[in-house]
């Protein structure tokens, strides 16, 4: 018993693990990166299909968390240059679907002035697909800005500016002014 | 630093810029220290609001792409393709070197070439009555004109025998060159 108890402790995370600690966190990623459901439920299939292969490797990564979201990020970028006019078509069939969605607020939602949860919707639609994505990592993921610019490609600097011009565009949706 | 941080400071601050000097003031400064926390508050609740509410339907409405840029687009493509079409088809467009050339400009520039190749010590076989070819009559190639070879004879009209001595004149220089 002991000598399974180790070895539970040193196993590495069975792919149904990773999927049941994961894919929620990913999914809301996606949909905040691009801004649709069914898109994003797609990236979150595509990036538990990716882990399938990458689990049986010889060598898997280290930190599986931090693997899928860049995995999920990469994913989420390749389908913004999948061109506009894709995009548009699929957008387009589903008018349908979006004028359908109706339904009660949340008490999260209700603790918050309705214009203020909509401010701050708006105004996070409006930064840059680069200051979201720093922002989401930086501040809803709680990563390192090192770690968010290793993972982005882009210096330490460069995440701080992006970060700066998300804050200030954000806060004043927050507080009610104009960034 | 005794000046109070700015708003714009301390968004910095917050994305981790910022000077050093920021740094120690901030620390040091209660009523720094307050604002500071005030704007972490805020960005709280943006994190809240993203994290645990749902995105408004309107917004997903608002952001479907409209027909707006697939008609400039358009748009662009029709004016090109006119201003193409019109500049292939404008009257004072430059000449091509590929322009086709007029009957009568053609007619008359074949003669000139044909007139050169039969020219004798620079004078064009055609350009005078005195000019005879290879010591022959000037009015000879006239007449070969009207035959057809093996007919024409370099001294008589056509059905005559040929003199072929005359003939090879024809392919010696001139007497006086000499």
């Amino acid at each position: 018993m002991i000598g399974d108890g180790q070895a539970n402790v040193e196993r590495p995370p069975t792919y149904e693990e990773l999927f049941e600690e994961h894919g929620r966190r990913l999914d809301r990623l996606c949909r905040l990166l691009l801004a649709d459901r069914e898109e994003s439920r797609e990236v979150v299939q595509e990036v538990f299909l990716k882990l399938h292969q990458a689990h049986s490797q010889p060598q898997p990564p280290g930190d599986w968390g931090a693997w899928l979201t860049r995995v999920a990020i990469n994913v989420c970028r390749d389908r913004h240059r999948a061109g506009w006019w894709w995009r548009f078509r699929r957008r387009s069939d589903r008018i349908e679907d979006a004028t359908l969605v109706s339904r009660e607020p949340t008490p999260e939602e209700a603790a918050i002035s309705k214009e203020t949860w909509r401010r701050i919707w708006v105004a996070f639609r409006g930064l840059s697909d680069r200051q979201r994505e720093v922002f989401v990592l930086r501040h809803l993921e709680g990563w390192p800005t090192e770690t968010v610019a290793r993972t982005l490609g882009l210096s330490a600097g460069s995440v701080k500016r992006h970060l700066f011009r998300a804050i200030r565009h954000l806060r004043a949706a927050a507080v009610g002014g104009s960034a | 630093m005794k000046r109070c941080l700015s708003d714009k400071a301390l968004m910095r601050l917050q994305a981790g810029d910022g000077s050093a000097e920021q740094r120690a003031h901030l620390s040091a400064c209660g009523a720094c220290g307050d604002r500071y926390r005030r704007v972490d508050r805020e960005l709280e609740t943006v994190r809240h609001v993203l994290l645990h509410t749902d995105e408004p339907s309107m917004l997903v409405v608002a952001r479907r792409p409209s027909w707006v840029p697939v008609a400039a687009v358009a748009a662009s493509l029709v004016t090109l393709a006119v201003w193409g079409h019109l500049a292939v088809r404008r009257p004072d467009a430059p000449a091509s070197a590929m322009r086709p050339l007029p009957d009568e400009e053609a007619s008359v520039f074949l003669r000139n070439v044909s007139l050169t190749m039969f020219s004798i010590d620079g004078r064009l076989a055609g350009s005078g009555p005195d000019i005879q070819v290879g010591g022959l009559p000037a009015d000879t190639l006239d007449r070969a004109a009207d035959c057809e070879w093996p007919e024409w004879s370099a001294t008589g009209a056509c059905g005559e025998a040929p003199d072929t001595g005359r003939l090879l004149n024809l392919f010696e220089p001139p007497q006086n060159d000499l």
